[in-house]
Formats: structure tokens, C-alpha cells, sequence
């Protein structure tokens, strides 16, 4: 296989089959089930993970049960030293990591940096547990002579069940904030990308957290059910598609646990005449197109209102048709394949699809060819216009660099077609008026909003939003939602005599 | 060996020959202090070289800390061939020539540096204002080098 000249090294070529690390010890799984990792880039295997069994999630739990007697007795300031101590140590292995990502999952390097970077922020708002865990008093709260005050408590052991397209970053918007106030954790990562993790985890396992803190239990859907049911895992994260995270959120809270799922999404990206379109065009291209469209918060449809459609579409067409398509580890590659066969074939359907109902293909990214990764997962970006708010390519979830143009009259009617959507994860707006930009954030029912941005990522000190079918809960992951959420409030009321 | 025509594509990319801009100016300064019979130049080289190598690690960490994936756009604004560097032999020129070849690259780097920083600055400002700051202490060694042969 030809590999140009300007590729970085990879890691290593093969990483064995992964281990469950369980009560601070790497553990190989029971199971006898097996299944590859592929890098998407080259289809090659470069691991196999375990489908571990309900037993295996079993002896996490216990493991993090345990641990949890001792961790919540620990102060939070010496918690938040475990944090400070992992930071350092993931900035050490930052590009490893980095590459590691690139590739299990395909992102391209900067992109993979990025989703490091952000990883480690959230390491970073942990360490401010002692001021993020704070509750609040009132002397004579209660009468004369009668305190009142809350304080918040760590509640047990919570699960994160991981998605693919973050293999870095997902499982970090919610254990730091759980560990530094208190509670134990499980992290389940996507079978599709375990190795980032099990990386993280000889970090995490370098940082001395005390064993049984954090857990790596790796699997599908039946490491996941054993999750979901156990008696002893408090809470569970999710992030993933709608009708896994409906499941999640179903499963879970009928066995009496806290949940936050954060499910798919069809985000729109809503360019008004006045828009600064050399300005707009670049932003829209790394939504649309960033890590090949497979982002809850990618631009799914561009909605174009008015008279800019005409100047736009042809401009944006002609910068998508010269995005380099590469393997991430090359640093002039600027975008990268999707995950799998099976991906690609989905997203080649709707494709065919949209030709099928009618929509105009303007730019075909179907026989996207990478010189030297010809078995790779690539899809070309690709933009449709003349769609219509009912067509499937409009509608559905297609994580694929697929762009669906509808053009409308006013921003009204662009509303309207975001809110026919069943999802509500991000929409954007590109304009020039605070008038337009302020009726867009205050009306339109999506949890992400971007004026003048494309891809609406919270950062780690505020809340990853999300409203209608793209989230099932009420607290979302990071920031103060974070602490809310893996935190109970008691109130404490004191009379002395 | 210097830096070739690079595709300047991403800002990966970018910092990738920003790198080697740093390593080739920096071996270069190493060669300048070891063959300089003056004590002023070879103060300069080695102060230079230092300089060069300290680039490199500030360059590291804007890598590692403030490409923000949230506003990461493509990039197609920079010629890479407007900052290769030639491929011209130096062994057994003059000090005077190696100083020429040394003023040579830090007039590229500050060139690079300077579009660079013009193609960052709105998106991602903090990287920007890096590159904008390296672009003028490429002018102000270059300076410094022409001093030399005054």
C-alpha cells in the first residue's frame, strides 16, 4: 500500500484484542465473541474487542461499588489532584492519542487533536470540584435559631454507553464530573473504536486512581442491556442514535435510574441574504463536511432564504468539490472516510434516494477514490438541491457528508422547516442582523444554536444541549448540568440546644 | 535538508512546515556558530539557534492547544510553492553566503508566517496572533544578520 510522504506514523499496526480493565486490573474477557476493528481508511484489521457478558458488567459494577464507599469519603480536593495528575499525563500522550483515533475511527488529524483537546477540557472543569460541588446555606433558614442548608452528595456508580464518532472525546463529557464529586464509574465504548479508550484507560491507570473508580467494560448490545438493568449502576449516560437512546432512556429509567441520552439529529444551517458568505462558506464546509459528516451537530440540510441561494449554491458547490479526501494520519487530508462498509452503503442508498424523489444531485460523492486506499470508506461530499422539507434525504438522519439545499422565501419559513423536524440537536444561522439572529435563538426549538457557526459545540464548562427527539432527560452532559446530574441535593436543617 | 513545496491544506499542515521552517533555520544557525571566527556572529548564531528551537516548542503547544475543532475550515488561500525553500548546496560557502542564506530564510518564514497569520486570524484569532508575533521576530533576525555584514 502507497502511503504519501507527508503521513505520520501510526502507533502500532496491530493492538491485540482488547482488555476490560475491572477493579484496576486489565482483565481479558470471557466471552468467546469476537469482532474486528477496522482502520476505515484502509479496511484493514488492526484489533479485535470482546462482546463481554452480562457477567463481566456484573463484576465492573461490584467493583465500582466497592470503590465507592472509600471514594466518596475522599475529600474533593484530593479528588480534584487525581484530575490534575491525569491532565498532565494525556497532554504527555496528546498526539498519540490523537493518532490512535485517526486510526480506529478515520477523522483526520487535526480533527482527532481536537476531540483530544476537548476530551481534556473536561478534565480540566473537573478539577474545580471544590467550587463546583459547593451548596448553599441560610442561617435562621428555617425560624430563629434554625440553619437550613444543601448540600450535594455522590449518588453511587454511573455507566457512559459510547457512540463511534468520538472515540476521545464522548466518554469524558461525563465520567470526569462524576468521579471528581464522588461517585464510581463504567465506560462502555462503541465496539467499533475501543482502542482510544484502552488507551485512556493505561493513562487513567498511570494517574493511580484507587482500583475500582473507573471501569472499562467492552461489548454491544448485550454488555449494554447488562448495564442498563444492573441494580447497582446509578445512572446512565448515552449518546447515539434516536431509537438506541429511547431505549436507553426506557430500559434504564424503568430500573429506577438516572439517565441523559442524547440521541441523533438534523441539523440545519440557515443562510440569509445578508450572510458574509466568503466568511460563511468556509464555516459551513467543515460543518457539513467535518469528520465526514458523522457529528451530531454536522449540517445536515442547508436551507437558503431568498435571493442569496442563487450566489451561494454555486460558490459552495465549487469549494465542497476540492475538499481533499485522505487518511487522517496524512496532515494535507481534509476529510476522512466513514466509519464502515455498511456506512457507506447506507449513505450511498441516500443518495440514490434523493435522485429517486426527485432532487437535483449537484455534486456526486459516491466515487470518491483515494490513490493508495482503495478499499477505504470514502465518500466524496456531495450537495443536492431543489429538496423538499418532505423528502427522506431532508428528513432522516444520514451521517454522511450529504448536504440537502432547500430554498425558502423567509426566515419564518425556514423555522418552519426546522421545526417540522422530528430532532432538535443544532441549527444555525448566518447573518449580518441582530434582529434576525435574535428571533432565530429566542424561537427555534433546538438546544445547540449557532449564529455565524457551523458546528455549535458547548464548550466543556457549559452544557451539551439538545431538546425534542435528539435527548431523553433532563440534565445534559458537562459542565454544571454534569455536577446537577451525578449529584443529589439534601437538605439539612439544624437545631442545637 | 530544507523543506520542499508543502500542501498547505490544513492547519495540521500549516504547523507541520511551520516545524520544519524552525528545524532547517535552526541547523542552519548551528553551522553559522560553529564556522564563525567572529565572536559577536557567533553569539548571534547561537542565540538564533536557541530561538529557532524554543519556536518550535511554542509551536507544539499551539498545535496541542488552540486548534479548536469547532472552527476548523480547510484551507485554500496558501501557495505552498511561495515558501519553498531552495534546495541549493552550502557546503564550502562563505560565512558571508551562509548569512545570506540565513537572511534568505527568515524573510520566507516571515512571509509564511505573516499569510499564515492573515488566514487564521479569523478563524482561529489566538493562532493568528502566534503566527502574526513569529512573523516579526522573523524580521528582526534578519535584521540582526544584516547587522553582521555591515
Amino acid at each position: 500500500m502507497a502511503i504519501a510522504a507527508a503521513t505520520l506514523q501510526e502507533v502500532q499496526r496491530h493492538y491485540g484484542v482488547v482488555k476490560n480493565y475491572i477493579g484496576g486490573e486489565w482483565v481479558e474477557s470471557d466471552s468467546d465473541q469476537l469482532l474486528e476493528v477496522r482502520n476505515p481508511a484502509t479496511a484493514e484489521a488492526i484489533a479485535q474487542v470482546p462482546l463481554s457478558t452480562p457477567e463481566e458488567v456484573d463484576a465492573a459494577a461490584r467493583a465500582a461499588r466497592e470503590a465507592f464507599l472509600e471514594w466518596r469519603e475522599t475529600p474533593p480536593v484530593t479528588r480534584a489532584r487525581y484530575m490534575f495528575r491525569l491532565k498532565a499525563i494525556l497532554e504527555e500522550h496528546f498526539e498519540e492519542l490523537a493518532r490512535i483515533v485517526v486510526q480506529e475511527q478515520g477523522k483526520t488529524i487535526d480533527e482527532a487533536r481536537g476531540s483530544v483537546r476537548r476530551a481534556i477540557e473536561n478534565v480540566e472543569v473537573a478539577t474545580g470540584v471544590t467550587s463546583l460541588m459547593m451548596g448553599y446555606n441560610l442561617e435562621d433558614g428555617a425560624a430563629a435559631n434554625i440553619d437550613e442548608e444543601v448540600v450535594r452528595q455522590p449518588i453511587g456508580t454511573f455507566a457512559a454507553i459510547c457512540p463511534f464518532n468520538f472515540p476521545a472525546m464522548v466518554p469524558f463529557w461525563f465520567w470526569p464530573y462524576a468521579v471528581a464529586t464522588g461517585n464510581t464509574y463504567i465506560v462502555k465504548p462503541s465496539e467499533q473504536v475501543p482502542l482510544t479508550q484502552q488507551r485512556m484507560f493505561e493513562l487513567i491507570h498511570e494517574a493511580g486512581f484507587p482500583p475500582g473508580v473507573l471501569n472499562l467494560v467492552n461489548g454491544a448490545k448485550q454488555t449494554v442491556d447488562a448495564i442498563l438493568t444492573h441494580p447497582d449502576v446509578n445512572g446512565v449516560s448515552f449518546v447515539g442514535s434516536t431509537p438506541v437512546a429511547k431505549h436507553v432512556y426506557q430500559t434504564a429509567s424503568a430500573h429506577g435510574k438516572r439517565v441523559q441520552a442524547q440521541g441523533g439529529a438534523k441539523n440545519a444551517l440557515v443562510v440569509m441574504p445578508d450572510a458574509v458568505l466568503d466568511k460563511t462558506i468556509p464555516n459551513m464546509l467543515s460543518s457539513f463536511f467535518g469528520a465526514a459528516g458523522q457529528r451530531c451537530l454536522a449540517g445536515s440540510v442547508l436551507v437558503t432564504v431568498g435571493e442569496v441561494h442563487h450566489r451561494l449554491v454555486p460558490k459552495f458547490v465549487e469549494a465542497a468539490s476540492k475538499i481533499k479526501l485522505g487518511y487522517g494520519l496524512d496532515e494535507t487530508a481534509q476529510m476522512g472516510p466513514v466509519i464502515s462498509q455498511k456506512s457507506r452503503d447506507r449513505i450511498h442508498a441516500y443518495i440514490q434516494k434523493g435522485l429517486d424523489e426527485g432532487a437535483k444531485l449537484l455534486l456526486d460523492g459516491r466515487d470518491a477514490k483515494v490513490s493508495g486506499y482503495e478499499h477505504g470508506y470514502f465518500v466524496g461530499p456531495t450537495v443536492f438541491d431543489g429538496v423538499m422539507p418532505d423528502m427522506a434525504i431532508a428528513q432522516d438522519e444520514i451521517f454522511g457528508p450529504v448536504v440537502a439545499t432547500l430554498h425558502v422565501d423567509s426566515l419564518d419559513d425556514a423555522i418552519e422547516v426546522i421545526h417540522r423536524s422530528p430532532y432538535g440537536n443544532a441549527a444555525s444561522l448566518y447573518t449580518q442582523s441582530g434582529k434576525a439572529a435574535r428571533d432565530f435563538r429566542y424561537r427555534v426549538q433546538c438546544g445547540n444554536i449557532g449564529i455565524n457557526i457551523g458546528i455549535v459545540a458547548a464548550m466543556a464548562y457549559f452544557p451539551f444541549s439538545g431538546m425534542k427527539e435528539s435527548f431523553f432527560g433532563a440534565l445534559h452532559g458537562q459542565g454544571k448540568d454534569a455536577i446537577n446530574f451525578f449529584t443529589e441535593s439534601k437538605v439539612v436543617i439544624t437545631r442545637w440546644f | 535538508m530544507a523543506p520542499a513545496a508543502p500542501e498547505l491544506t490544513t492547519f495540521g499542515a500549516l504547523v507541520r512546515f511551520a516545524f520544519d521552517l524552525e528545524e532547517s533555520a535552526r541547523r542552519l544557525c548551528e553551522r553559522g556558530a560553529a564556522g564563525a571566527k567572529d565572536e559577536r556572529a557567533q553569539g548571534l548564531f547561537h542565540q538564533l539557534a536557541r530561538d529557532h528551537s524554543g519556536r518550535h516548542a511554542l509551536l507544539e503547544r499551539v498545535r496541542r492547544e488552540q486548534l479548536n475543532e469547532l472552527i476548523l475550515e480547510p484551507i485554500h488561500d496558501l501557495r505552498g510553492e511561495d515558501y519553498a525553500v531552495g534546495a541549493e548546496g552550502l557546503d564550502g560557502v562563505t560565512p558571508r553566503d551562509l548569512i545570506g542564506a540565513l537572511r534568505a530564510e527568515e524573510r520566507r518564514a516571515e512571509r509564511f508566517y505573516l499569510d499564515s497569520a492573515r488566514v487564521a486570524k479569523s478563524i482561529l484569532a489566538e493562532v493568528g496572533r502566534t503566527f502574526e508575533k513569529l512573523g516579526r521576530q522573523n524580521a528582526e533576525n534578519e535584521r540582526k544578520l544584516g547587522a553582521l555584514i555591515e
